[in-house]
């Protein structure tokens, strides 16, 4: 294992000599092809993979200043996002004193206070027996690293909250970005090199940088954690369900779609014994295969799957690598044991390595029938399946028994290309799995932008054009790159223009939100007294002139009690319109905090929001109903776009913004399944699925 | 080992809360080890294999270890087919774990085939100082819901054996349950497609 220290192999000297690996690189792609050199020419295995990760996760740019203001940025923002989603958590005092600590009031911030101690608790229970063969993991500061970054992370997406299963995607990132962490103060940098390296490995920063990765990689992996629309007592079958969430899609696609097309043979037999898939793909998907490699087979795997697909869309490839890899044990084994060796998968020896899996999955993925199957099958076996023609019908014939019936022929001609091969040729099916592979990477980025339609609409449009194309024009490389290169590269730049500064202002947001709430509360306490004061005064004159018109003496109680009070003056300055020109309506402040914000806090970064949030668009600013409610979450509050960007459709209509999530998942769903042939979810069963969440949620 | 794919099979599920012990005591039961510093989270689902006798009759107990976190119970459903015995489990040191045994007894019957045995065990008997569930406790609300009911400690080893023999035992003299129990030589209910149409579509009526 790499040392940890500064003095051992992370000399300043050696620090420089393999920061030339990374700095040599002067592309994505050249930093592909270096992540799979041996040990020494990697810049992996020489102490920079935390930096390799970063690149593909988070810069996606070679530009080593965008590095730097991407790193501190995101840096900045953790910070943020912590002060703010720990402030009940660390300071309780603080609450009002007027809210009751008993209460069952949703509202009140002691329940949030409730809430979040169980949440935490739900975590810890995990994080203290994750990874246990590693001794680093048992201490407790890795552990609240952990219990912190997964806390942040589930209070940023409510729409998923804590899912048995980050933990484990979260530890290797941890474990990376630790493995590579220096003392900055052990080793003063006195080159612009070494004090370069230093900002990215610094080690104050592992919690900050691992949650960063973290969340960016749960932007591609957190659909594989949701599990709601998927009906009770239904199990997966053959029988798709429109309403499949977006993991029993992956699963089903895998077992019944991809392996009949590359194995019918061992389709076959997984079939013929009831191997339900979902006992093994469920983990494998969800763990990014963390429990199926140890650490130190996973960390290769992940280079390559990171450099190769942050989007995380070849997974399913992997995993049809992965049976093809065990096919001849799978078809020599029993039922009982198959399964063994589905859960306890066999380690790949040293010389082929895990990482192999994915070069087995790009291939695939390209070639996806028999022949592609067997060239991989032989590869690692030096054995071919034999198929003879008449065997290679009744295989498919068991195939298309697997799919559900009732569904039309375009719709099964794209999700399944094997039973349509009389329609296109391998070419075209290749081709047209390749762009629905592309179509949903494009449309996971684009749909942060609020680009899906137009996205869907000309992806729709290529794979028309496709279709109608003769077998011998464009090779598949010269089309893959048209369709590939623009949405993509463009979205990249974007992506990269944008990211900057909403980071930033994200963290101004969110302080400026608390002192909002800070001076509002004081308000408040001014203007209950002042009226306390006035009513005294109103009884007084009462008393002394019954004919003086009540009403009108209260109104000036009030609009003394509106007055300026101290303090106010970071919260101005922030505000174009202070509350200096409306001194009546203290209200009209808050509203106009979060007006100022929104059009250029729309453009937050991928990693900072959640998909589908408006891009630019006019946010809809909560009128704050009444100037004594009590203090709101940030769910509820005007900033509440930033929590749950998933929870808001692309036009903003969104009339419960606690209720939405998951129906505008849905809607992603739906728009996804489009992409793959397959009409979305009906509005009935959206029903069913929202009776079924409440009562499993009670 | 021609003789153990021979023997009649068995399918029991373990369902319970995160944290109750499920896995340390398939972990003990089927391969007698318990290490503390060494259990995980389950995610989905875990498969066991043990070979089981009831009154000199083998059988092969096929283990079916599920994942303890409540949200994951959408997914879980399609464990439970063909389950013969399912095993509720829950900490009888912590006592939210007890008083979320009642949606874990739904989530059993609305799931699985009527008919089918429970069994309601208490773990982590060896904890005798945070113990906070008597055993009339867990006594009453297993007879409330027909099972049986039983402590045990993965880590002591005590009574570990009783609850696998018991349901076993239990589900071998039940004859409408045996009739689904495949034997060597009629195993052709799995490979017949058409037999099986009507339980998964049956299944979505509720």
């Amino acid at each position: 294992m790499i040392d940890t220290g500064c003095l051992g192999m992370k000399s300043r000297e050696d620090l420089q000599k393999r920061w030339r690996f990374v700095a040599e690189s002067s592309s994505i792609s050249s930093l592909k092809s270096a992540v799979r050199k041996p040990a020494n020419e990697n810049p992996c295995i020489c102490g920079f993979r935390s930096i390799c990760w970063k690149i593909f996760l988070l810069f996606q740019d070679f530009d080593h200043l965008i590095w730097n203001q991407k790193l501190l940025a995101s840096r900045r923002a953790y910070d943020s996002l912590r002060q703010h989603f720990f402030r009940n958590v660390e300071r309780p005092n603080n609450i009002d004193s007027e809210f009751d600590p008993l209460t069952e009031d949703e509202n009140s911030p002691w329940t949030n206070i409730r809430q979040d101690e169980a949440l935490r608790e739900e975590i810890l229970q995990d994080v203290e027996r994750c990874m246990p063969d590693y001794e680093y993991f048992h201490q407790r500061e890795p552990q609240t690293m952990m219990l912190d970054i997964l806390f942040v992370f589930c209070k940023l997406n409510p729409d998923v909250g804590y899912r048995q299963g980050m933990h484990e995607v979260l530890a290797p990132l941890l474990w990376v970005v630790k493995e590579d962490a220096i003392n900055t103060g052990l080793c003063p940098s006195e080159t612009e090199d070494s004090s370069f390296v230093g900002t990215m490995l610094d080690e104050t920063y592992i919690e900050h940088d691992s949650f960063t990765l973290f969340n960016l990689l749960m932007q591609s992996a957190k659909p594989l954690y949701d599990a709601a629309p998927s009906t009770p007592k239904q199990p997966i079958t053959f029988a798709s369900k429109q309403s499949d969430s977006f993991i029993v899609q992956s699963i089903k696609n895998v077992y019944y779609n991809l392996l009949p097309q590359v194995d019918p043979e061992l389709s076959d037999r997984l079939y013929k014994a009831e191997i339900v898939p979902q006992v093994f793909l469920l983990r494998w998907f969800r763990l990014i295969f963390g429990r199926e490699f140890p650490l130190e087979n996973l960390l290769p795997l992940w280079d390559l799957i990171l450099a190769e697909d942050p989007q995380l869309d070849l997974l399913q490839f992997i995993c049809v690598a992965m049976l093809l890899r065990v096919r001849w044990h799978l078809l020599e084994a029993e039922p009982p044991d198959m399964l063994i060796i589905l859960l306890r998968y066999p380690i790949p020896p040293e010389n082929i390595g895990a990482q192999t899996f994915v070069d087995d999955a790009i291939y695939l993925r390209t070639h996806l029938d028999i022949e592609g199957g067997s060239y991989i099958i032989a590869k690692y076996s030096n054995r071919t399946p034999k198929y003879s023609p008449g065997k290679r019908q009744s295989y498919s014939r068991v195939s298309a028994l697997q799919f559900p019936a009732g569904k039309d022929k375009a719709e099964l001609r794209s999700l399944s290309p094997s039973q349509s091969s009389s329609i296109s040729s391998p070419e075209q099916r290749g081709l047209e799995n390749f762009l629905q592979d592309a179509a949903r990477g494009v449309y996971r980025r684009s749909e942060k932008w609020g680009l899906s339609n137009i996205v869907r609409n000309t992806v729709e449009e290529m794979r028309k054009g496709v279709q109608n194309l003769p077998t011998s024009t464009p090779t598949k490389a010269q089309v893959s790159d048209a369709v590939q290169g623009k949405p993509k590269s463009q979205i990249c730049q974007d992506y990269v223009d944008n990211s900057l500064t909403p980071v930033d202002l994200l963290k101004d947001a969110l302080i400026g939100l608390r002192e909002c709430e800070e001076e509002i509360k004081q308000i408040n306490r001014r203007a209950a007294a002042k009226l306390r004061l006035a009513a005294d005064k109103v009884e007084n004159a009462q008393r002394m002139f019954e004919d003086v018109p009540r009403k009108q003496i209260i109104q000036t109680g009030s609009e003394e009690s509106g007055g300026r009070p101290e303090g106010m003056s970071l919260f101005q300055q922030h505000t174009s319109v202070g509350s200096s020109d409306q001194p009546k309506s203290p209200p009209v402040q808050t509203q106009t905090s979060s007006a100022l914000y929104p059009s250029k806090l729309a453009t937050l970064p991928a990693g900072y929001i959640s998909p589908n949030s408006p891009k630019g668009g006019q946010l809809e600013t909560q009128p704050v109903e009444s100037f004594q409610s009590p203090r709101r979450s940030l769910a509820q509050s005007s900033f509440s776009w930033m929590v749950e960007g998933e929870q808001r459709t692309s036009n903003g209509m969104s009339n419960n913004p606690l209720r939405t999530g998951k129906r505008n998942y849905e809607q992603k769903n739906k728009v996804r399944s489009f992409l793959f042939g397959e009409s979305g979810p009906q509005e009935s069963s959206q029903g069913e699925d929202d009776s079924q969440e409440e009562r499993f949620e009670v | 080992m021609p003789s153990d794919e021979s023997l009649p099979t068995l399918k029991i599920l373990l369902i319970g809360p995160s944290g109750a012990g499920k896995s340390a005591l398939l972990l003990r039961y089927c391969d007698d080890l318990f290490d503390s510093e060494s259990s995980t989270a389950t995610i989905g689902v875990d498969f066991r294999l043990k070979k089981l006798s009831v009154r000199g009759t083998p059988y092969r107990l096929n283990l079916l270890d599920t994942a303890g976190q409540e949200r994951f119970r959408t997914l879980s459903h399609s464990y439970y087919r063909g389950a013969h015995g399912i095993l509720l489990m829950f900490d009888m040191t912590n006592r939210e774990s007890f008083l979320s045994m009642g949606r874990w007894y739904d989530e059993a019957e609305t799931n699985a085939l009527p008919g089918v045995v429970t069994y309601l065990v208490g773990g982590k008997l060896d904890c005798h100082d945070f113990r906070v569930v008597s055993t009339e406790e867990g006594e009453a609300l297993a007879q409330q819901h027909g099972s049986r009911y039983c402590e045990v400690s993965s880590k002591t080893r005590e009574n570990i054996r009783r609850p696998f023999v018991e349901l076993v035992h239990e589900i071998v003299n039940n004859p409408s349950l045996m009739q689904m129990v495949k034997r060597p030589g009629e195993g052709g209910r799995s490979l017949d497609v058409k037999r099986e149409d009507p339980y998964i579509f049956n299944g979505c009526n509720c």
